[in-house]
């Protein structure tokens, strides 16, 4: 009777075992997969929205006019161009889930700069570059 | 009546007295632990493929970052020797990973204009062929 108490009480510890590592795992391979494809799909946006903004030499106009409607003022002298969890441009508030989060540029004599980040919609940022120019004198 | 008569429909009476406790044979806990065992690695795996993907794409992002990193730094020499008063051929290179650098020419005219001649992301790292795979033979 001992023993058949054992067994059950092993096999229930294995499966509780089992089922907490698979779902940590399972979670885990989730989170991790999902910030890849986002990073993966990101990357060229977060490019375009760097160079377009060194090019323009700081101003937003070319940006605003490639990204459009999903590409809207933050309030604070920067821009915000919304994503869904696919990585396209979206306008509608609810669909977002990411979005590229241009600041307002900076100048410190000759050099203009600004930071381009991605950011979750709830403010986390997943990765950053600053964007760099020459401030006036291009040929 | 009798405790033959008694009992006359009891003839195996032990299913009754081990009420609640079924009988776990040693297999069925063998194959059990089995089963969540593959599960455990089946999961694991599937972690380890998705941890070598998001790797390959840290990589990628890492390698985006040192290039503007590496813009950023030339982009301030170059407002430096503008504000120094510099007149000439600004030529540089600034290194964005172990193979690859920046390479960066710019005319600067006296009367502080510039024009960027180059600016160009060039290969200069030794190249190491891969010859642990057997891919022709």
């Amino acid at each position: 009777m001992k023993g058949d108490r054992y067994g059950m009480i092993i096999m229930a510890l294995v499966a509780a075992f089992a089922i907490t590592v698979s779902g940590a795992c399972i979670i885990k391979s989730n989170q991790v997969s999902r910030d890849a494809y986002v990073q993966d799909l990101s990357a060229g946006h977060m490019q375009t929205a760097a160079d377009l903004t060194a090019v323009g030499g700081g101003d937003f106009r070319l940006l605003m006019d490639f990204y459009g409607v999903s590409c809207v003022s933050d309030g604070k002298g920067g821009v915000l161009v919304h994503f869904d969890g696919q990585m396209q441009p979206v306008e509608v508030a609810g669909k977002v889930r990411y979005r590229i989060r241009v600041g307002a540029p900076a100048c410190d004599g000759y050099l203009g700069t600004a930071r381009v980040a991605l950011e979750r919609v709830d403010g986390n940022v997943l990765w950053a570059v600053t964007a760099s120019w020459q401030d006036g004198g291009g040929l | 009546m009798s405790g033959i008569d008694r009992n006359v429909f009891r003839q195996n009476p032990a299913p009754y007295e081990k009420k609640g406790t079924a009988p776990v044979s040693s297999g069925a806990v063998l194959l059990c632990s089995m089963a969540a065992l593959c599960l455990v690695v089946l999961n694991l795996v599937a972690l380890s493929t998705a941890d070598g993907a998001k790797r390959l794409s840290d990589a990628c992002v890492w390698n985006i970052e040192n290039y503007y990193e590496a813009c950023l730094e030339a982009n301030k020499d170059i407002a430096d020797a503008r504000n120094d008063g510099f007149v000439g051929m600004y030529q540089n290179t600034y290194r964005i990973t172990e193979a690859q650098s920046l390479r960066v020419a710019v005319a600067i005219f006296s009367d502080g204009t510039y024009e960027v001649m180059i600016w160009q992301q060039v290969r200069d790292g030794e190249w190491i062929p891969d010859l642990g795979l057997d891919v022709i033979k």
